[in-house]
């Protein structure tokens, strides 16, 4: 396979590191990492009830 | 006092709620995290609080280190007097030896272990995980699901359709680390009718307003430790995961207008899921574009490569010899120089080439500075390069390569800097990535001097045959006689069935290990003397060798051969096809 023939097989590229997000990167708030604190220890809750 | 290192990944449904998807161990903290993200204070604090005297941490050097190197400057720094020890294990290890708990000791292990309910029920198989949070009512905080268990059929599937360019179901297998595949169904009862539900299950894909204002399928990710009789858990903070790339326009992909229950290729993963380019998956070596260099600086094509040529390679003093990542990713040099009596040369081509084919469509294209060329390579490939952030030079993989403070070091010491780095998806699964078995040295050049890449090159790990493997009744069988699904003992005296079986018609001069009935490839992780290594590291017998076939098996742990264990793991995920002879042939590079 000649180097040349890779641009016709690209779908799509970037640089690593690129984040696709153009904007500012999101980060989560505090209600947000609440309910996920409160997701998780429901799920493990649910192995402490269902293996004792 | 014992942990589980995790991670836990969530959505903002379209409903605005957020829903778990899985948990994962053996998982990876990819770098550039700020302290609110992701830190190891809540661990340093509870060390701190408690009366722990030292911190032991299980890990696996190719998805840890750089987390376990910052844990324990954390560690040193603010905690002194606690003595910090490690077991790093080899990527494809599942039972990690237990270590001995104590009071004033802290235990916490980062690696997967089969034998732990969380890990092989739910870790491994995100459907039980749904199961089990919907047998407890929590069904509103788990992503929508599709499956069947036993009897039992649990459905919560959102049917609705978007009008974004998006897909609206997932399929995901039932365990291991097998990718998603992304729908769009229109007729779910035809796509529930057709799901093998004992393979597979499906989930509703989830993506909120938000998510579709910024064009980006992000999704939430959880760390954190989880301890006790009581599972409790210990915060390690939360992040928001974005894809590789952004979501495909119209022109790139008309979701949205599919009008029949339809899997999107395979070049769209990267668009809807957030995971990371999986090492287990070993995309490492050369793509078809490149070239090997022969030891006079000529071009060789892949096609032919031989062995018996000698091929130019790197060597570094000192340098360990080993296909053991859990050895060679530890390897630093300080500084950016390389020692001296470091020096290009040719090494002989042990076996013929191997290759693994490009499944996933990604290629990596690397250019350098100073040239217009770029090479293409596979995403694991592991490289010798430079970064400037700790001063050191060390294997690095290619995915793993986002910071703009690595570089290539050439001969002559000076460093270079990397002006590409880019992630390439090809619009259909294209081409392979190859390597070759070198000795002595294990470094591959490509490119010109006094620039060049020099990347680790995995080798076989296999048996002649005759060597007799230990069958679940006490009997032996030699391995060309084994069949998939013949019974084996493993080192712990249970049994287990053999996965596959492996042929490699290698026809070529090879250099084999010999320990009584034994013979044995360099680097199969063999289990002796209490520990995992592999025959060059024990100095065994060695000779060069005439070798038609090599054999080997897939297991779901270890199998005794000779009356040693080794490793049944290393070719997990791997390709395997039927030669003309109806042999099954390993297509891919050995690991």
């Amino acid at each position: 396979m000649d180097k040349s023939s890779i641009a016709g097989l690209t779908y799509r590229s970037k640089e690593i590191g690129d984040v696709p997000y153009s904007g500012t990167k999101r980060v989560a708030s505090d209600s947000e990492k609440t309910e996920i604190k409160s997701i998780l220890n429901n799920f493990l809750a649910s192995i402490v009830a269902k293996h004792s | 006092m014992k942990g589980t290192f995790i991670s836990s990944d969530y959505i903002k449904a379209r409903d605005n709620s957020i829903r778990l998807v899985e948990i994962n161990t053996d998982t990876v903290v990819y770098g550039g995290l700020t302290e609110s993200e992701f830190s190891w204070q809540p661990l340093v604090d509870t060390l701190s609080s408690g009366s722990y005297n030292s911190l032991h941490i299980i890990y696996k050097p190719e998805l840890h280190l750089d987390t376990v190197t910052a844990l324990r400057t954390l560690v040193g720094n603010e905690l002194p007097s606690v003595n910090v020890t490690v077991t790093s294990l080899d990527l494809l290890e599942i039972y990690p030896d237990d270590i001995e708990d104590a009071d004033d000791k802290y235990i916490l292990r980062m690696a997967y272990d089969e034998n732990a309910i969380l890990d092989s029920e739910y870790c491994k198989n995100s459907f039980k995980a749904l199961q089990l949070m919907h047998e407890y009512n929590h069904t509103s905080s788990i992503v929508p699901f599709y499956g069947v268990s036993g009897s039992t059929t649990y459905d919560t599937l959102n049917t609705a359709s978007y009008s974004e360019n998006v897909p609206n179901a997932v399929v995901k297998w039932n365990q291991g680390n097998s990718d998603v595949m992304f729908h769009k169904i229109t007729n779910w009862n035809a796509a529930k009718s057709d799901l093998n539900s004992q393979y597979a299950y499906l989930q509703s894909f989830e993506i909120s307003s938000e998510a579709l204002s910024d064009n980006v399928a992000w999704a939430y990710r959880n760390y954190s430790i989880v301890y006790g009789p009581s599972l409790s858990s210990l915060d390690l903070g939360t992040t928001i995961a974005y894809p590789k790339f952004s979501l495909p326009s119209i022109a790139q992909a008309n979701i949205a207008g599919i009008s029949s229950n339809t899997e999107l290729p395979v070049k769209h993963y990267h668009e809807f899921s957030t995971s990371e380019i999986k090492k287990q998956r070993r995309r490492e070596g050369l793509f078809n574009t490149e070239h090997f260099i022969s030891a006079s600086g000529d071009e060789v094509a892949i096609s032919d490569v031989a062995a018996g040529q000698t091929l130019k390679s790197f060597f570094v003093p000192g340098m360990p010899d080993t296909d053991l990542a859990a050895t060679y990713t530890q390897y630093e040099l300080t500084g950016s120089s390389f020692p001296a009596g470091s020096q290009i040369t040719g090494s002989v081509v042990q076996a013929n080439i191997t290759s693994t084919d490009n499944d996933e469509a990604l290629i990596v294209g690397l250019k350098y500075s100073g040239s217009d060329e770029t090479y293409y390579l596979g995403a694991t490939t592991s490289l010798l390069s430079y970064s400037s952030g700790s001063d050191s030079i060390k294997f690095r993989t290619l995915s793993d390569i986002e910071e703009d403070d690595i570089y290539l070091v050439d001969t002559n010491n000076n460093v270079v800097d990397i002006i590409e780095n880019k992630l390439i998806i090809l619009n259909q699964p294209t081409g392979s990535f190859t390597s070759v078995n070198l000795e002595p040295v294990d470094n591959i050049i490509i490119g010109n001097t006094p620039v060049f890449f020099a990347y680790h090159n995995n080798k076989q790990k296999c048996f002649m045959p005759g060597s007799d493997i230990l069958m679940e009744d006490g009997s032996l069988k030699a391995i060309e006689n084994i069949k998939i699904g013949d019974s084996i003992q493993s080192k712990d005296g249970s049994s287990c069935l053999v996965e596959d079986t492996y042929i490699y018609d290698v026809k070529s001069i090879k250099k084999m290990y010999f320990r009584d009935n034994l013979i044995v490839t360099d680097s199969h992780p063999l289990f002796f003397d209490g520990e995992w290594t592999t025959a060059d590291k024990l100095g065994w017998d060695s000779k060069y060798m005439f070798v038609d076939k090599l054999y080997n098996l897939k297991t779901k742990d270890n199998f005794i051969v000779e009356g040693i264990a080794a490793s049944g793991r290393t070719h997990d995920s791997l390709d395997v096809s039927v030669d003309e002879n109806g042999y099954t042939k390993l297509a891919v590079n050995q690991i």
